[in-house]
């Protein structure tokens, strides 16, 4: 069941277009990755899905049309956004990282639940709860960053190269949690990444981005093995 | 040592002054980055309203409620009409703006109320409250000193223990974040303008006894309250509050105690003290961001 | 479409700016002859304004600081004029000179502490110093007169000269004064230094690794800008003849400021349109009513930087292009042989 559909996507900045019309789907509860170079166009794609840059074309999420609205109304039909660099209120606590992660909702009972469910599944920020999230190693700020925006009780998660600066230990226990987090709350994502290997092993589906436009796309499986598709965008 | 207290006392008043007025320009700095060179322009405006609706007859601290609440209204819309378009434009752009602002209250409260020294009524019974000997402390002094600590703590549960205080910090430290988490940021800002705008309302009509209620009342209490702001550190309300007291008692005793300076000259502390802090210690007392440096 | 095209430096544009500018110093000279007294007074008043938005100009314009101190450098240039002649009775127009080193003196000793600080910062510092200068000046009684200020005697400045009337003199003064700050400030601009600090504007770090110390520029800048304010000081002194700590306020700094918004940021015909402005609307505004002035300015400074942020030049620029069309010389690329 298609979550999202983005048709013909149009966006940039200012007077430079970034993304020339690019198409994109994901289905509920699967990992879909956007790959691709720097200069791409991937960060442009998530900010175009948010609404925090002017776009044109249609992104359809759950039957509702997401172009032209503002970031708050499309984080409250819980889309999640984790930025590039971490994402996290450097002056906040973790606690409070985690307290406004779930600002839109109402249900309090429920996020006090998750809160814990959060500290129980990243034990490192349990430990460091009331410290601020500034004087966090890289990779406990990006877990606080994921744990912020799962806050959310999200239906779809993007993130934007969660492994940047990240020593490459760190950026598999990254990428293990995120597949944890898929198999465990069935929770949708679309991973956009530079590190091509690590992505595709956890994503069920796959999207080249070269210079704003889609070049190729299928079930990452087929990538992956693709010889072809590899040496030419992928690099190896 | 009477004349050594009678001034602390003196100083604790108008720094009480300072501080809101601080305060004011604290939060706005805060959550946009923008220092208000009009807070001054804009509290001076408030204590004319102020007085305006004790002459239609009410009584002086209901009058004070009401001007509060108005200059919140007009605080926000000031921002949405004149600082919204241009938030995104350069430094430059919206401090001239501002300026703008500035002359425009000026010269707009010259032409509604002239420029005669007007009367504004005292919100504090002028006896002394307390006597230690001869030190004789003012019922004004404390009474000031009481609300700052009020508005304080009132400002402080906010920002800790409201939702609306956590989306206002959120957005001073990190836009991109506060959006992405659907904090409604252009709300947030303009909210947080009409605080301000309120605070510095109410630095204003406590002056107004003081220093005479004219248009350009405020324009010494403004370097005094920049000086308080960028001494306590511009993005720390509890830096702005004690830094303002500071100052009050610091302007005092040397007006006291330096005859060169006199009373003319007190504003050379607030200068020197501007040019000392952002020299040595650009962040202030209790401040954190990045100071940009050449 | 335009209707014609010129190139940038070639022998037709040439012409064409030394018309423009043989026009516009022939309309100056024949100013007074064709107007009243009061007129020419009015156009001289003007034209100081013109000269300290000049030096406004070379901070905000070429180097986008700001700066509210403006009206402090002014006064000290005022006062040097009024004291050296009243108090050391001085010949009038050698003071000139002095007012200016005195003024570059004081930028300097500002911009030093100030100019190590950005932007907000320096705002902070020169508001600081806008509003402490008056306080200043009302102090130093023995030097300055204290509040009520010091007065030259019009007998120092004869009412008849070369068969010109007091007011046209003095206008012809401050025009000669006018277009030597003019030259100086186009050929500073020219120069390595104006070069720097208009590359220091747009991005200071690129422009630092190309062995810029952006200090030093900046400050002598802001000296530089405090000197031509200096001299305008000087020559509102000639005019008005008297000098008092509430001539300098900070709304002084504000309102050329306003001038130099409503003339054009970074340009030099805009200082001429912003001098006129502040001039002859609060001359008008105030018959209406006296406080009309400065509610007019201000809403004024917030008008165009919403909707014209290039003030009344580029209105004129853009109106200008669709006659004219300038253009840059081709690039010519040698081959190598």
């Amino acid at each position: 069941m298609s979550l999202l559909e983005v048709k013909n996507l149009v966006a940039g900045y200012g007077q430079v277009q970034v993304l020339h019309g690019i198409d994109l789907s994901v289905n509920e509860g699967e990992v879909a990755v956007v790959l691709g170079a720097n200069g791409a166009g991937k960060t442009t794609t998530l900010r175009a899905l948010t609404g925090m840059i002017k776009t044109s074309g249609s992104i359809v999420f759950e039957g509702e049309e997401l172009v032209g609205k503002k970031t708050d109304e499309i984080v409250r039909r819980r889309i999640a956004h984790v930025p590039q660099g971490r994402g996290t209120v450097a002056q906040f606590t973790v606690e409070e990282n985690l307290e406004v992660g779930a600002f839109i909702r109402s249900d309090k009972a429920g996020v006090a639940a998750d809160m814990q469910k959060m500290f129980e599944m990243f034990p490192r920020l349990a430990e460091r709860r009331k410290q601020t999230a500034g004087s966090l190693s890289g990779g406990e700020q990006q877990m606080l960053a994921i744990a912020r925006a799962l806050m959310l009780d999200p239906r779809l998660l993007l993130l934007d190269e969660p492994s940047l600066g990240l020593a490459p230990l760190i950026i598999k226990g990254v990428f293990e949690t995120l597949e944890q987090i898929n198999k465990e709350f069935n929770t949708t994502m679309l991973v956009v990444e530079q590190n091509a290997n690590l992505a595709l092993s956890i994503a069920q589906s796959a999207f080249l981005l070269e210079t704003g436009e889609i070049v190729a796309s299928g079930p990452a499986e087929q990538i992956k093995n693709d010889d072809s598709i590899r040496k030419a965008y992928l690099g190896y | 040592m009477t004349k050594f207290f009678q001034l602390v006392i003196a100083g604790i008043e108008m720094g009480s002054i300072y501080s809101m007025v601080a305060l004011a320009i604290v939060i706005i700095y805060a959550s946009t980055g923008l220092k208000n060179l009009a807070q001054g322009e804009m509290a001076m405006f408030s204590a004319f309203i102020s007085w305006q609706l004790y002459t239609w007859g009410l009584g002086p601290w209901l009058a004070l409620v009401l001007a509060v609440i108005i200059s919140f209204i007009l605080g926000m819309m000031l921002q949405q009409v004149v600082l919204r378009p241009v938030q995104d434009s350069s430094l430059l752009t919206v401090v001239i703006v501002t300026l703008g602002v500035f002359l425009g209250l000026s010269s707009l409260a010259g032409f509604i109320w002239d420029y005669l020294i007007k009367a504004p009524p005292a919100l504090f019974p002028e006896e002394a409250l307390v006597s230690f000997g001869s030190v004789r402390v003012g019922t004004p002094a404390v009474g000031v000193f009481v609300v700052l600590l009020a508005l304080a703590a009132g400002l402080f549960a906010m920002f800790q223990f409201t939702k609306i205080g956590l989306a206002m910090r959120a957005v001073a430290f990190n836009k991109e974040t506060a959006m992405l988490v659907g904090v409604r940021v252009n709300l947030v800002i303009m909210v947080g303008f009409g605080l301000a705008a309120s605070l510095g309302a109410a630095g204003g009509i406590f002056a107004a006894p003081k220093v005479f209620l004219e248009p350009f009342m405020m324009l010494t209490i403004l370097i005094y309250a920049l000086a308080s702001a960028a001494f306590g550190g511009l993005d720390s309300p509890l830096g702005a509050v004690i830094a303002g007291l500071i100052i009050g008692v610091v302007e005092n005793l040397a007006g006291g105690y330096i005859g060169f300076i006199g009373s003319d000259l007190k504003i050379v502390v607030p200068l020197v003290i501007i040019i000392v802090t952002l020299i040595f210690r650009p962040q202030g007392l209790l401040g954190r961001k990045y100071i940009p440096r050449v | 479409m335009a209707l014609m095209t010129v190139v940038r430096g070639s022998s037709q544009y040439r012409m064409y700016t030394a018309l423009g500018l043989g026009l516009t110093l022939l309309a100056l000279i024949l100013l007074p002859v064709v107007t009243s007294d009061f007129l020419t007074f009015q156009f001289t008043m003007a034209f100081i304004w013109t000269i300290a938005v000049l030096g406004l100009n070379m901070l905000t314009g070429w180097s986008g600081q700001i700066t509210l101190g403006l009206s402090a450098v002014f006064g000290v240039g005022a006062y040097a004029t009024v004291i050296l002649v009243r108090t050391y009775e001085w010949n009038a127009v050698a003071t000139i000179p002095v007012a200016g080193l005195l003024a570059f003196v004081f930028g300097y000793a500002i911009g030093v502490p100030a100019l190590r600080l950005a932007g907000l910062y320096l705002a902070l510092m020169t508001l600081a110093i806008g509003v402490a200068f008056p306080k200043f000046a009302t102090r130093f009684e023995e030097l300055t007169g204290g509040s009520m200020g010091i007065q030259i005697k019009s007998k120092d400045f004869p009412k008849e000269m070369w068969g010109l009337s007091r007011d046209q003199y003095l206008y012809f003064l401050v025009v000669i004064v006018g277009i030597v700050m003019f030259v100086l400030a186009r050929n500073l601009l020219k120069s390595r230094v104006g070069r720097a600090i208009t590359a220091m504007r747009d991005n200071e770090i690129p422009a630092q690794t190309m062995g810029i110390n952006p200090t030093r520029y900046k400050t002598l800048i802001f000296a530089t800008s405090s000197m031509v304010a200096g001299v305008a000081g000087s020559m509102y002194a000639f005019v008005i003849r008297f000098a008092a700590p509430n001539s300098f306020t900070l709304t002084l700094s504000i309102t050329i400021l306003a001038a130099l918004v409503v003339g054009g940021i970074g340009t030099f015909a805009g200082a001429i349109v912003g001098g006129v402005f502040i001039q002859f609307v609060p001359y008008y505004a105030e018959q209406v009513e006296k406080s009309l002035a400065g509610l007019v300015f201000g809403v004024v400074i917030i008008v165009i930087m919403l909707a014209a942020p290039l003030g009344f030049m580029g209105g004129f620029k853009k109106a200008r292009a669709r006659v004219v069309n300038v253009i840059d010389p081709p690039v010519v690329r040698e081959s190598a042989s």
